[in-house]
């Protein structure tokens, strides 16, 4: 987890805003995110006296400037530091990332999840979909236990296997389809892993992300190829 | 800028968690090699004739059969750890003490799961 929040600390010191996993951000968009960069560190400084919920929440989410919920936050802050939230609402800067305050209020926080910018910002990739990512690592990984298990003990019986006993095995209709969903799921666990991996030590955008799009791209042609193989064993 | 993006491998004293959580990273890479492979022999089980050959030969030559013990390690260690973090993910154990027994369990686990597959492929 900490080599995510890491991650984005990166992102915003190079001023680049969105480190999208796929898609490109634009140049205007970038230039944005490093005013929003500088912005978002005056608000922080401002209000660094409430309470330590906020970092975790600042650093994820968006600051959704011309939302109710965002003016009411402001105003609790009582520091005067909201100058910020007046000059951007309506404009195209609504899907920069600013880093500021966020309403820690969950019922607040699922008005904003809901809200237009918040879903714009979303197709930029990182940083926006973080959470969801997370959850589909750890469903894939309790996926995977009784498919690893099943696998292991499936090699072992394997071992000496001719490769008529190959193609037999291979031609069952369950374990062609466990087969599959395991490489298709391990494949996609992987893929989150190995992105962080990247994310944790690839410097530059661009290279990061032509990693990324590499990545994506050969789990998705060794997916397809397994499934076409077994496709044909299953029905040949 | 060139910050330090993460912390790498500077270790202060290697200790139970820290080595683990470094191996966690590593096992996953090499398990996703070991996926590569998997795949190409199902394709190459597809494919027959000497391209499954030639993959059999690969895969039960001496280097093989190394490479292949060591992704049955990195699949025990990964999966005995995950499940530790997955133990985190859902709130427990996460007092000092606790995290280190269960790294040491882990440990354990990782051993005797892949003695258990190795003897198994050894003996039947
Ligand atoms: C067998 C059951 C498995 C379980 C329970 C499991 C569990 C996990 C968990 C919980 C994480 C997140 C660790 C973190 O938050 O730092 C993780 C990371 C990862 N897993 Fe797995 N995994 C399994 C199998 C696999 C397989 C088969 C592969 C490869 C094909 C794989 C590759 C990875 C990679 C590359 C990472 C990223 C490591 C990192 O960020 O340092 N895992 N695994």
């Amino acid at each position: 987890m900490s080599e995510r929040d890491t991650k984005d600390d990166d992102d915003k010191e190079e001023g680049k805003g969105h480190s999208g996993q796929e898609s490109g951000a634009s140049k205007e968009t970038k230039q944005q995110g490093k005013d929003a960069k500088q912005s978002g560190q005056k608000d922080n400084d401002a209000s660094s006296d409430k309470d330590g919920n906020q970092d975790k929440e600042a650093s994820n989410k968006d600051d959704d400037s011309d939302h109710s919920s965002r003016k009411d936050a402001g105003n609790k802050d009582d520091d005067g530091s909201d100058g910020n939230d007046d000059d951007s609402g309506g404009s195209d800067d609504d899907d920069v990332i600013k880093v500021a305050r966020t309403p820690t209020d969950p019922s607040l926080l699922s008005q904003l999840k809901h809200s237009q910018q918040f879903r714009h910002a979303k197709g930029l990739g990182s940083g926006r979909t973080g959470a969801a990512i997370w959850s589909v690592q750890r469903l894939t990984a309790l996926a995977l236990i009784p498919l690893a298990i099943w696998f292991a003990v499936s090699v072992v019986l394997l071992t000496h296997a001719s490769h008529t006993d190959a193609v037999h095995w291979l031609a069952s209709p369950v374990r062609a389809v466990l087969l599959a969903l395991f490489i298709v799921i391990a494949l996609r666990h992987a893929v989150i892993g190995l992105t962080i991996i990247l994310e944790d030590y690839v410097r530059g955008y661009a290279l990061r992300t032509a990693c990324v799009l590499v990545l994506k791209g050969a789990a998705l042609v060794i997916a397809a190829a397994v499934i076409a193989a077994l496709i044909h064993l299953t029905f040949a | 800028m060139s910050r330090p993006i993460s912390p790498h491998l500077t270790w202060y004293k290697p200790q139970i968690t820290s080595v683990l959580s470094i191996m966690h990273r590593f096992t996953g890479i090499a398990l996703a090699a070991g996926a590569l492979a998997l795949a190409w022999w199902v394709v190459a089980v597809a494919i027959g004739g000497e391209v499954f050959t030639g993959t059999t030969a690969v895969y039960t030559s001496v280097i093989g059969q190394i490479v292949l013990a060591l992704w049955t390690l990195a699949l025990a260690f990964h999966m005995s750890n995950g499940i530790r973090h997955l133990c985190w993910d859902a709130g427990w154990g996460f007092q000092m003490r606790q995290v280190r027994s269960s790294g040491w369990l882990t440990l354990a686990m990782t051993v005797i799961l892949t003695a258990l597959v190795w003897v198994f492929v050894l003996l039947v």
